[in-house]
């Protein structure tokens, strides 16, 4: 089923400091033959200490492009929900604007071959820009690494399957084949150290950025796509099993499928978040879901 | 409710929307650790009171880390004690569960020299053979370990070496060594020399070594919280402020 309507669902961005982030978040919509779910849920730890959530997600369609982008907040920086929420959805903004541009080719990173990598690059460095004004003085006045988060984004041609992901940090952006073979879209460098993350905010996060292209035939023999923050991806990539990660994307994409009412399935999808056991995993869980439609699948 | 809330479909439609089947997606079986180890003064010295109170103190610390449920599902603990002969008592990192139930404070006991060097050789030998990195595909790796290290005198052994290989450590690098020396025989200097991290001095009766454990126990909580968050463990654990009677070494 075709649906061209644009929409934008997530975390809001942050205007003022009396921004209020809530705590828990699902929706869900379609973007062409997409079905595109996502939810965000405060951690255990932070429902405890009485502190919000820090995670943030964001989706955008305008009818030919998909972008969605997820970001988690740094634990250790109280004020660090700003930067993920601010992060998330101006990527978005940033991401749509660059792909859709007639100049994707043109910007001064022309021996980068790829349009659409290109885009997502510059995506990515609008948008830290962007964030550095508005944790300035002449924005809500932050240093930025009290803003401290990660950021992972995909942009998706729904009509012709041209694709692009990028990541800074923990999580994971995932697919999953047709063959249903779940494979990492993208690698970012990653410390060393379990819990220590690198971040959007740091001075030479491009370093640590990565993006990457996914060639139309890829896009084609995939039947879904998941962004998650690492509340998630702990939980889902290490074993044992040792086939986690399979079974994992496996089982996610047989039971967003069960339900064909995409609010219903973002619901189902934000409960199972908040109640799922793992040991020691007490994070804020954030996942975004882009899979290809059953015949069926409505909007309402 | 405010305009964004007012957005969110979640909300709006939580109470309209019908029954529904709960998802059944598997989740990996792993545990991310915080190895905490105990590095204690079990020499001559520590004979009567203090020994009395040493275990008395580990009893609280059993007791404090079980009153939280966070720390007590990541916490694993390594003791290893340095009198006459150093040993690792409770033969490697156990799970919080397994100390509590299994290791029996009984069990330490004073007598000998004080060969801190050697505790500190079977500390290294456990960071090397213990810790675990995380591995995509396979085991989630640990958190950085907390080290407490109590002495109530002087090495009495080789420890410059053992102390160079942890302080020099490229992977698995220690960052929460706290080392705290207790009664009157305590040479600050020395214990600087030893020290990796902050150091401290406190008394060697009772009521310092209860509130010398309590203060483990806090810290131990604490750093639980704190790595299990993004960006938790990029630095040294902020401990809370030790109590009056533990004293900071500049």
């Amino acid at each position: 089923m075709d649906s061209p309507n644009p929409f934008v669902i997530g975390d809001k961005p942050p205007i003022t400091l009396k921004y209020r982030h809530i705590d828990t978040r699902s929706q869900g919509r379609q973007a062409g033959q997409f079905s595109v779910i996502g939810a965000s849920v405060r951690g255990l730890l932070h429902c405890h200490n009485s502190t919000p959530r820090d995670d943030a997600f964001s989706a955008q369609f305008n009818g030919k492009w998909l972008v969605v982008a997820v970001s988690d907040g740094a634990g250790s920086r109280k004020n660090s929900r700003f930067g993920a929420s601010f992060s998330a959805s101006r990527l978005c903004g940033k991401l749509l604007k660059a792909v859709s541009s007639p100049n994707l080719k043109t910007r001064e990173l022309d021996e980068i071959k790829s349009g659409i990598k290109n885009g997502i690059l510059h995506a990515f460095q609008d948008t830290h820009i962007d964030l550095q004004k508005f944790a300035s003085p002449e924005g809500l006045g932050f240093r930025i690494d009290e803003l401290h988060c990660t950021l992972l984004g995909l942009a998706l041609n729904v009509k012709t399957g041209e694709m692009g992901v990028g990541q800074i940090g923990d999580g994971l952006i995932l697919g999953l084949d047709d063959k249903r073979e779940a494979c990492l879209m993208v690698e970012p460098p990653s410390t060393d150290d379990p819990g220590a993350s690198y971040f959007f905010t740091q001075d030479d996060w491009g370093k640590y950025l990565d993006t990457k292209e996914i060639p139309i035939e890829q896009v084609e023999h995939s039947n879904a796509f998941f962004l998650m923050t690492d509340g998630v991806s702990n939980d889902c990539q290490y074993g044992p099993p040792a086939d986690i990660l399979q079974k994992w994307a496996n089982d996610m994409d047989r039971e967003i499928r069960l339900e064909t009412r995409l609010q219903i399935t973002a619901e189902r999808l934000k409960r199972y978040l908040v109640s799922y056991k793992a040991q020691g995993s007490f994070d804020d869980r954030t996942l975004v879901v882009i899979y290809k439609n059953n015949k069926e699948t409505i909007t309402s | 409710m405010s305009e964004q809330n007012k957005n969110d479909d979640s909300i709006k439609k939580e109470v309209t929307i019908p029954e529904m089947v709960e998802m059944n997606v598997a989740v990996g079986e792993g545990t991310r650790r915080l190895p905490v180890y105990l590095l204690l003064d079990t020499s001559g010295s520590m004979a009567g009171a203090p020994i009395q109170a040493l275990r008395l103190g580990v009893e609280q610390f059993k007791k404090e880390v079980d009153d939280d449920p966070f720390a007590k599902e990541s916490v694993y603990v390594g003791v290893i004690t340095f009198g006459g002969e150093a040993q690792f008592v409770t033969k490697g990192l156990i799970s919080f569960d397994e100390f509590k139930n299994g290791f029996q404070v009984d069990s330490i006991s004073a007598n000998g020299q004080t060969p801190l060097g050697q505790a500190l050789w079977l500390l290294v030998e456990s960071l090397d053979k213990d810790i675990k990195t995380s591995v995509k595909g396979g085991e989630k790796g640990d958190w950085k370990p907390l080290i407490f290290i109590l002495s109530d005198g002087e090495p009495t052994d080789e420890w410059q070496e053992p102390r160079k290989v942890i302080s020099t450590r490229t992977s698995k690098k220690v960052i929460n060594m706290i080392t705290v020396g207790c009664g009157p025989r305590i040479n600050e200097q020395k214990l600087k020399e030893i020290a990796i991290g902050p150091t401290f001095i406190m008394n060697n009766d009772s009521a310092a070594f209860k509130k010398f454990f309590q203060w483990v126990s806090q810290s131990v909580r604490a750093a639980s919280k704190a790595v299990s968050q993004s960006g938790g463990s990029d630095k040294p654990a902020t401990l809370p402020p030790p109590p009056d009677g533990i004293q900071y070494i500049p």
